[in-house]
């Protein structure tokens, strides 16, 4: 037998590997439409269970719907052409039409190799020759590419659909898709029961709702179990099993709640709804199988949304001009009901340290609330941005209330400062504008490029407009308080002679254009001049306004400073409140607000220091207060330091706390003193005129002083002289008459004690009181020599006695009015002979110093009283220029003159010591008048109100004295003395002669 | 500047005197070492020392000198671990005075330690820089090693072993590594130091003006080899005399004249009569009361050494150094070598300067030395425009509308302003100055500028715009050479201005000097 030749061989293992590569490809094709089919039949039946019907029919369906699926795909896809693949034949004829031109001859191939070695229809060698001829062709044959996968690719691509498809739901119907999950595929039951169908009948449900909804008990028969109510809700109900049994429970969730069971077949039980479930029931039968029912009962939450508040008022962000009352109107509504309501405040910066407002009668389902809010709950203060809202709760008592929350809006209380600020920044802003029209001016090419006219008239509209940038600036200082009047004057004066130089450039200009045009000499020299002087104002201007740009911000700075510092001693009197009310919350967060706002002041300030270190010219920079970064630093350090302080206070180490204000404060007083110096600097260094024109002042008052003093000096001699005389003559000429005075008067005190034997009236003996004790004082002022003071007691005396007269007229008795009569005789006799030996006295005293040394003190205090008049209107000129010299100094040289003048007259009239108290006040004045001059060197601040106050108060270190009542005792004295004696009467006849003598001594 | 340490040492040896046990090293040994290491004989101490420690390596006292000398050759980690190890040793025994010196060298090694240090081939310099200052060193080698050969010639000798050099970013090392505070060396403008056997100085990086660091180095090198070769027995009037006549020697001949600032200060005090007494200068010049009193002091030191120079030149100033040297008092050895005594000397060398006929400058202001503020940029050309030098309002006025102008590139109209504040103030400030050089330079006039500064660089020759400015105006009008040398100066005031390093690195190529060029180019590296 011939052997079958090895191409045979070669044949069937070609064919073999086609087969497994076809059944490969059928294996994967049928796999994608396997996934494709079940995956669409899964994705209906669960959006169909999901849209609601549930239930074992509905189960049962879609697992026959996925059997057929499957099946079918099985079948279509897999097992017939997987057959198809099973015969070489069928394989043979694939290959055949995969590679083509082999006109069946595999096929033959595969026949002979069957029937071999006899073969049937041919010859064995052609048979042969055929084979190998075959095997080369499928050697080389690529049989990859004669069975592709691709069509393998279409079921994937159908699964891929689905897939996308499964996507697409998941995201427009997750939850339809969840719910078909669960009726799919229902979570298995606990233990070993069975599974049934329905297992009671005739279920009635009472719902008991939470008291907040107001609702009353609602009873639901024959109900299905489905129920939707509000958290909380009690649910009582009654069933009855369709069977006997023997317990009955319900499944809640994954929770077994036992049932009343009575006659073993009517059940009863109460739940209270906590939140959304399935529950079931469940009953043991009386074989003991536990049964439970196969399907759930729905119980959902019916929500409870929180408040709703519309805000009406304001109806938009506000910006107050000042902290005045804010008008708030609101509604607020809720499903169930309100339980309170509250206008909420905060700083914008510090949300979590509101103000509430609670707002009253808040309850039903919907309010209209409306009120006004005084901004000072919140101490707000200019520049403050705040923020309000309404915040509303519902009254649920379940899960506790619920807040609705308005809109926000934010109230933004006007600030001087910010105004301040934009107007100096304005103001820097015309130094460019300034320096463009000086830089046109210089370049004007006289000798050549464009005509003369126009290149001036570019010039002279550039000044123009320079100016009036700049005069639009200043006119705005004028509105701002802030800005103080020296700065403002020295700019409008500035402002005056640019715009009188360009006034006269144009004036002069027009007539002389066609001469220019010409390029005449003699012109263009004129119009040179004139513009050379607009440029000299403009430098000038220039200067000026850069310095004056430094100053505000220095002074901005400095308050900034100032009010740092009275916010941190308000701090830290509220942190010492707080130390004895640990307890108290408002206070807390009012000392937290504080805290935050004073960052918020620190932050400005450090920006502010920032920008005037960026502006400032680099000369003014020498100013050593901002040159030290120290400065800069200290700030960040307190900022931090208000941070610390921050969790300090929130840990309660008040002691801490206060220790680092302390620190705050030294730093604070660090940073003014370095602010005031560099002010000062400044200051010198822009007004050396002022400065030198103060110092020749105040060498001037210097002197005034040292004169006015030797003069009051001489004056006290002469005065002690004449006391001496006047003394001298009291014991040595008038004693006898003295005594005489004293015998008088030790008698009226006998007529008053005879007086006060009588039966007086209530109100005469009120009198008497008063007159006993005036004539013991009279005795007493006598006795020691004291005649001014003897001659006063002596007239009070006599107002008392004409009481007692008036008062005694109605009495029974008559003794009492002859007594009264006697007394008044007497203490008039003591008043005549004291006038008279008073006056005598005062003439003996004028003699006993000379004439011409009193005249000479008079010219002396006369030339003083004019040179200060002289100083005083030397002041009033410097004082248009000055502002500082303007108001205190010229009242204290004005006040200093009069005093002067006064002492002149008394030195005329021969009464030294009546001079002095005029010297004083005049020698006190002028020290007032040196200290106003220093204070007018000074830079003159701006009147920043009540915080500005506080400010000069801590800046202004050195006081201005201005003589008080103590300082000059004895004139004041004196002089309350004799105002008070000229009240009292004197008896007629001696009236007319007192009165003139107390005039010449007030005079 | 240079202080003298005998007193630590004469503590040093009766603290170890008392210290010693009976049978320890040979006192005198001990002394000598101690006395050695004082005066910077370094070399000495380590050939005696060696053998003895090698000898007995635990005796305490020899441990100690050791530590002194390793602190002495600059070598602050070993040394802090030797004498560590000693107070470990001696316990609550240890003097006083090893732990003064322990803490020094503590001080000084933790101040340091993060440097970084460059040696010369030859092992010479070693010098010390941290950051940027790495930029100088290659400077300072020129200046260093020009200065050690020409000191070399003109002492007649040459200290052996290696220079320690180290360079301080700002005055606080200076500080923290000398007994001198910040505020004297603020006040007194002391910026370098020569002690402890090293030379010490602020890089010109910490002032806002820069300064003649280059000469600075110089001196203070001077002041080495004085130490040295006199044993350290030099008077400081005349330790500061010759290092200050000497410092310019590493670029001139020696006489060279006294610049303008100094020469007005010394006119004006001559003719006041209001000049410092040597004892004032008595112990340091840093412990003057002001820059201006310092500045006064260096320039009468200068012209007595200028003096004593033309007198009989170096060979009888090394006749003194060297009588000095062999324990001569001063009046002695003065009189052994000029004749004259010490209150001689004082007397002649007045007579003479009356007759030398020094000139004041008007107008010239006395510009201390600026220390920046930690923050300040390096280099700042706005920072060295100093208004503090016009006294006018009005001058002042114009010169700072010209700046203004300036700044807005208005050169035409800020021109004119400070040719108005020139009118009123005159045309010796450098402000306005060199104001108007830069506004000219930018409407093109180079030609202009030369003879505008021509009185300022007479007057301030530190003040680095003006060699800035007459740089540029020689590269525009194509004198490259003197523009190069104008920006060479501005190195030597401000190496860290990176104008200069632009132009040269141009200028140097344009002139072929490759090796230049590449410096230029490394600097401008540096500087990025």
């Amino acid at each position: 037998m011939t052997p079958r030749p090895q191409a045979f061989d070669r044949i069937g293992a070609v064919l073999r590997r086609v087969r497994r590569r076809l059944r490969a490809r059928i294996g994967l094709g049928a796999t994608g439409w396997l996934v494709t089919a079940l995956g669409a039949v899964l994705l209906i039946a669960l959006v169909i269970l999901g849209l609601g019907l549930d239930g074992a029919a509905a189960r049962i369906v879609v697992a026959i719907a996925l059997a057929a699926a499957i099946a079918a795909t099985v079948v279509v896809a897999f097992a017939r052409p997987l057959a198809r693949t099973r015969r070489p034949e069928a394989v043979a004829a694939h290959l055949e039409d995969g590679l083509g031109g082999l006109d069946d001859a595999v096929l033959a191939c595969v026949q002979y190799a069957r029937e071999w070695p006899e073969p049937g229809r041919g010859d064995p060698e052609m048979a042969a020759a055929l084979a190998d001829r075959i095997a080369a062709r499928l050697d080389a044959a690529d049989l990859r590419a004669v069975t592709p996968m691709a069509p393998a690719r279409t079921g994937w691509l159908f699964a891929a659909g689905v897939a996308a498809a499964w996507g697409l739901a998941g995201l427009v119907m997750g939850d339809t898709l969840a719910r078909g999950a669960q009726a799919l595929f229902p979570a298995a039951p606990s233990g070993d029961a069975r599974e049934v169908g329905p297992l009671v009948g005739d279920l009635n449900l009472t719902l008991h709702f939470p008291p907040h909804t107001g609702r009353e008990p609602r009873v639901v028969p024959n109900s299905t179990g489905d129920i939707e109510v509000p958290e909380g809700t009690r649910v009582e109900l009654t069933a009855t099993t369709l069977e006997p049994a023997r317990e009955a429970s319900l499944r809640l969730g994954d929770a077994t709640l036992p049932l009343a069971l009575r006659d073993g077949r009517d059940l009863s039980g109460q739940f209270v709804v906590e939140s959304a479930l399935s529950w079931r029931f469940s009953v043991v039968d009386p074989r003991g199988e536990v049964l439970v029912e196969n399907f759930e009962r729905k119980l959902r939450i019916e929500p409870d949304r929180p408040p709703t508040v519309t805000l009406s008022l304001p109806a938009e962000d506000l910006e107050l001009e000042d902290l005045r009352a804010v008008q708030v109107a609101y509604d607020a509504r809720d499903d169930f009901g309100l339980s309170s309501a509250a206008i909420v405040i905060a700083l914008a910066t510090d949300p979590d340290h509101p103000e509430r407002i609670e707002q009253p009668g808040v309850e039903g389902l919907r309010i209209d609330g409306r009120d006004e809010v005084d901004l000072s709950v919140i101490q707000a203060q200019g520049g403050d941005r705040l923020m309000l809202y309404v915040e509303a709760y519902d009254n649920n008592g379940v899960a506790g209330p619920q807040r609705g929350v308005s809109a926000t809006r934010f109230i933004t209380v006007h600030s001087p400062q910010a105004a301040h600020y934009a107007l100096t920044e304005k103001l820097r802003q015309t130094i460019e504008v300034l320096l463009d029209a000086l830089a046109d001016r210089l370049e004007v090419d006289w000798r050549g490029g464009e005509p003369l006219p126009r290149q001036l008239a570019d010039v002279m509209l550039a000044s123009r407009e320079a100016a009036t940038a700049l005069s639009g600036v200043v006119d705005a200082m004028a509105d701002d308080p802030l800005t103080p009047d020296e700065v403002r004057l020295a700019l409008t004066g500035r402002l005056g002679a640019l715009e009188k130089a360009m006034d006269a450039e144009k004036t002069a200009h027009d007539p002389r254009i066609d001469a220019l045009e010409r390029r005449d000499d003699a012109a263009i020299r004129a119009a040179n001049r004139d513009s050379e002087a607009v440029v000299e104002e403009l430098e000038q201007a220039i200067i000026l306004v850069e310095a004056m740009v430094a100053r505000l911000a220095l002074e901005d700075m400095a308050a900034l400073a100032d009010e740092l510092k009275a916010s941190q001693a308000k701090l830290r009197e509220l942190i010492e409140a707080y130390r004895q009310n640990p307890d108290d919350e408002a206070l807390k967060a009012r000392i937290m607000r504080d805290i935050r706002r004073l960052r918020d002041r620190m932050a400005e300030m450090q920006q502010r220091m920032a920008q005037l270190r960026q502006k400032l010219p680099e000369e003014f920079l020498n100013l050593d207060g901002l040159q030290k970064d120290d400065v800069a630093k200290g700030l960040d350090e307190t900022r931090n330091q208000l941070g610390e302080l921050e969790k300090m206070l929130e840990e309660g180490d008040i002691d801490q706390a206060l220790a680092a204000l302390d620190e705050m404060d030294k730093m604070l007083d660090e940073l003014s003193a370095s602010l005031d110096s560099d002010m000062q600097d400044l200051h010198e260094e822009q007004n050396p005129e002022l400065q030198r024109a103060i110092s020749e002042l105040m060498d001037q008052t210097r002197d005034l002083m040292k004169r006015q003093e030797e003069l009051g000096d001489e004056t006290q001699k002469l005065a002690d002289a004449e006391d001496a005389a006047r003394k001298k003559a009291l014991e040595e000429q008038f004693k006898k008459r003295l005594d005489g005075i004293k015998q008088d008067a030790a008698a009226l005190r006998r007529t008053v004690d005879d007086i006060a034997r009588q039966d007086l009236s209530m109100l005469a003996e009120e009198n008497l009181e008063h007159l006993r004790q005036r004539a013991d004082e009279l005795n007493r002022a006598l006795d020691q020599g004291q005649l001014m003071e003897s001659l006063q007691m002596a007239e009070r005396a006599m107002d008392h006695l004409d009481g007692l007269e008036r008062f005694s007229r109605f009495d029974e008795e008559p003794r009492t009015d002859e007594l009264v009569q006697r007394a008044r005789q007497q203490d008039g006799r003591v008043m005549r002979e004291l006038a008279e030996l008073i006056d005598e006295a005062r003439q003996q005293t004028e003699q006993a110093v000379p004439p011409q040394q009193r005249e000479q003190l008079r010219q002396q205090q006369q030339a003083l009283s004019e040179a200060t008049e002289r100083l005083r209107r030397r002041m009033a000129e410097e004082g248009q220029e000055m502002p500082g010299l303007a108001d205190q100094p010229m009242q204290q040289a004005q006040q200093a003159g009069e005093s002067m003048r006064e002492a002149a007259e008394q030195l005329r009239r021969g009464r030294p010591a009546q001079a002095r108290p005029g010297q004083q006040q005049a020698q006190s004045q002028l020290q007032s008048l040196m200290e106003g001059l220093r204070q007018a060197a000074q830079p003159q601040r701006a009147d920043r109100g009540q915080r500005g106050e506080e400010q000069r108060g801590t800046r202004r270190r050195e006081r201005v004295l201005v003589p008080g009542a103590e300082a000059y005792q004895a004139p004041a004295e004196f002089r309350e003395e004799l105002l008070d004696a000229m009240k009292q009467r004197a008896p007629e006849e001696y009236r007319e002669q007192v009165k003139r003598y107390y005039e010449s001594l007030i005079r | 500047m240079i202080a003298r340490t005998l007193t630590l040492a004469a503590l040093c040896a009766v603290l170890t005197l008392s210290a010693r046990p009976a049978a320890a090293a040979d006192d005198d040994q001990i002394d000598r070492l101690h006395g050695l290491i004082s005066d910077w004989q370094t070399t000495e101490a380590r050939r005696i020392l060696t053998p003895l420690l090698a000898d007995d390596p635990d005796e305490v006292d020899l441990r100690f000198v050791h530590g002194r000398l390793l602190f002495f050759e600059g070598r602050y980690a070993e040394a802090l671990e030797v004498l560590d190890a000693v107070i470990a040793d001696m316990g609550d025994a240890t003097p006083n005075a090893f732990r003064a010196v322990r803490e020094e060298v503590a001080a000084t090694h933790e101040t340091l330690k993060s440097f970084d240090e460059h040696v010369t081939p030859d092992g010479r310099f070693r010098i010390r820089y941290t950051g940027r200052d790495k930029l100088l060193v290659p400077y300072v080698l020129e200046v260093l090693q020009k200065t050690d050969a020409v000191l070399a010639q003109d002492f007649a000798w040459r200290p052996e072993g290696q220079v320690v050099v180290e360079i301080y970013p700002e005055i606080r090392y200076l500080a923290a590594v000398s007994p001198l505070t910040e505020e004297e060396i603020e006040t007194s403008g002391t910026i370098a130091l020569c002690k402890y056997n090293r030379l010490m100085f602020t890089s010109p990086r910490a002032l806002v003006r820069g300064y003649g660091w280059r000469d600075t180095v110089a001196h203070e090198f001077v002041h080495y080899y004085l130490t040295k070769k006199s044993v350290n027995t030099v008077p400081i009037w005349l330790h500061e005399g010759i290092a200050k006549f000497q410092e310019s020697r590493w670029r001139t001949e020696p006489g060279a004249p006294l610049e303008p600032p100094q020469e007005d200060l010394l006119a004006r005090s001559l003719k006041a009569d209001q000049l410092i007494t040597f004892e004032q200068m008595h112990p340091s010049m840093a412990k003057l009361p002001s820059q201006e009193a310092a500045g006064l002091a260096f320039a009468q030191v200068h012209m007595v050494i200028d003096f004593l120079y033309r007198r009989a030149g170096y060979a009888s100033i090394n006749e003194l150094i060297e009588a000095l040297r062999d324990g001569a008092p001063m009046d002695a050895a003065l009189r052994q070598v000029y004749g004259f005594d010490l209150g001689g000397l004082w007397g002649v060398w007045k007579a003479a300067m009356v007759t030398r006929g020094f000139r004041t400058y008007p107008g010239l202001k006395q510009r201390a030395l600026k220390f920046k503020r930690p923050g300040d940029p390096e280099a700042d050309d706005e920072a060295e425009a100093d208004y503090g030098t016009i006294e006018e309002k009005k001058v002042r006025d114009h010169a700072h509308l010209g700046e203004l102008l300036r700044a807005r590139e208005r050169h035409k109209a800020a021109l004119y302003e400070y040719r108005k504040a020139m009118v009123l103030g005159g045309d010796g400030n450098p402000v306005v100055q060199n104001g108007a050089a830069s506004s000219l330079l930018a409407l093109e006039q180079p030609g202009d500028v030369l003879p505008l500064l021509e009185r300022v660089l007479l007057y301030y020759p530190g003040f680095l715009t003006t060699h800035i400015h007459r740089g540029e105006a020689l590269m525009k009008t194509g004198d490259l050479a003197a523009a190069a040398a104008a920006f060479e100066e501005a190195i030597g005031i401000n190496p860290f201005h990176p104008r200069p390093h632009i132009a040269l690195l141009d200028l140097y190529t344009r002139l072929g000097r490759t090796e230049d060029a590449e410096r230029a180019r490394q600097t401008l590296e540096l500087l990025k």
